[in-house]
């Protein structure tokens, strides 16, 4: 039996602020100050779901800790979470868990430093306001900053990964403050990303990846659809950002609005532009061992070996986002742990 | 809520624990190492084996193992899988894990 999750102690303060030093004295933060997790604030935050404070949300067996939804809750206040977003925050969870409760382990455990995405889909962005265009991975919007953050502070808070103890990341990475945002459906050439994937438009989902630090792309001056697919495709076969070829990757190509613009009137189908991109995202395996990506010395017949970046184009995720101010996309590289999954939002429905 | 003069607020702990549902049990240590089973656990890492094997026959020498063990998880951030553990447990009495990069 889990027992039910403990309540802080009573203590004396003279001002709120006060209590925000206790959250950083108690190593409840990320650095930067958090809302202090008051009782009547956690309450808040469960009743928007309809979950109990004691409800197991999920186990890291590896870790030896479980999650409550108090426990998520309070970290969820912390982050500065209204409650309206807190259906994000758990929907995320249930993937991380469902997929495989150890991965929550395994992207902290890696020296390659991992955060999480969460990209949301269907009318619960409009509810939130959550930013799917200008400044799309920039602070300034509430939702999505303090969703992402209030996954970060339960990885640090309930499952131990603070910063060089159970986290190993290296050189760390941006995307552990959290990346959350909303696919701009309403301004893209094709259908809504999740009803590509099965899912009712007026269904709300998250699609959940576990990441490398996304990089920017600016193709300013290509006329064709083709100079611009070929261009992402260097992308995704680069030294710096192709750190794994194949082996389950996938990538999420975030196409900004004048990069859609133009390939939407091209006549450019999400399945033209995997295919696309899938055949041209390679490099040799010759290429990668004199490049330090692949162990070994350099044998005969590697320079006409292909090392696709993708094992399917399947695997290359299309999505419309980001302001219409530049020509400009984003590429993701997926990482071990969460392989892209989506699911929808039931949560708090 | 008060306490005395002062106000006060109640913070909700956000931290995880340990349900203790299966304490953790240290093994009994080797008394000898001359003659037992070496175990060896690569965790996939790149030269991980090169390492382990280096070792073991280091040891080896000295203690002249009646036999030597080698397994290797499927992922080097991920714990093994049961029945890796499993034959490790079966085959071996003592066990070294490395990493390599």
């Amino acid at each position: 039996m889990v027992e039910p999750t403990r309540r802080a102690e009573v203590y004396q303060y003279p001002d709120t602020l006060d209590a925000i030093e206790e959250c950083y004295r108690r190593g409840w933060t990320d650095g930067l100050p958090v809302i202090p997790p008051t009782a009547e604030r956690v309450d808040a935050m469960l009743e928007a779901v309809g979950l109990s404070p004691d409800t197991v949300l999920g186990e890291v067996p590896v870790r030896r800790r479980t999650l409550t939804a108090e426990q998520a809750a309070a970290n969820a206040v912390m982050a500065g979470c209204l409650p309206a977003y807190f259906p994000i925050v758990l929907a995320t969870l249930r993937v991380l868990f469902e997929h495989d409760p150890n991965c929550i382990h395994e992207v902290s455990a890696v020296t390659n430093s991992t955060g999480l995405l969460t990209i949301v889909n269907g009318p619960i962005r409009r509810e939130i306001e959550l930013n799917c265009t200008d400044n799309l991975f920039s602070p300034g919007y509430r939702a999505n900053s303090t969703i992402g953050r209030a996954l970060r502070l339960i990885l640090i808070n309930v499952f131990e990964q603070r910063p060089g103890v159970l986290d190993r990341g290296c050189m760390g990475s941006l995307t552990k403050f959290g990346v959350v945002f909303g696919e701009d459906e309403e301004n893209s050439p094709w259908e809504p990303f999740h009803a590509s994937m099965g899912f009712s438009p007026e269904q709300s989902t998250v699609t959940v990846a576990t990441i490398q630090d996304p990089s920017m792309h600016g193709n300013r001056y290509g006329t064709t659809g083709e100079s611009l697919l070929d261009s992402i495709a260097d992308g995704m076969a680069s030294h710096g950002l192709g750190i794994y070829f194949g082996r389950g990757i996938k990538w999420v190509w975030v196409v900004g609005h004048w990069h859609s613009e133009l390939l939407g009137r091209q006549g450019w189908s999400r399945r033209d532009m995997q295919e696309y991109l899938y055949e041209r995202a390679w490099r040799s395996t010759g290429q990668l061992k004199r490049l330090g990506m692949a162990n070994g010395a350099v044998v005969e017949g590697d320079d006409e070996k292909q090392q696709m970046t993708v094992d399917s184009p399947d695997d290359i995720l299309i999505v419309k986002a980001g302001g219409d101010s530049g020509i400009y996309s984003e590429l993701i590289m997926n990482y071990f742990g969460v392989p892209a999954v989506i699911t929808e939002i039931t949560e708090g429905a | 809520m008060t306490i005395g003069n002062a106000a006060t607020v109640q913070l909700i702990d956000p931290t995880g624990f340990d349900p203790g549902e299966s304490p953790l049990v240290m093994a009994a240590r080797p008394v000898d190492l001359r003659g037992g089973r070496l175990g060896l656990l690569d965790n996939s890492k790149a030269n991980s084996d090169a390492i382990l094997w280096a070792i073991a026959r280091a040891l080896d020498e000295e203690f002249e193992f009646s036999n030597i063990h080698y397994v290797q998880k499927h992922s080097a951030s991920l714990p093994p899988h049961p029945e890796v553990m499993a034959d490790l447990h079966r085959n071996s009495d003592f066990v070294i894990a490395g990493v390599g990069d």
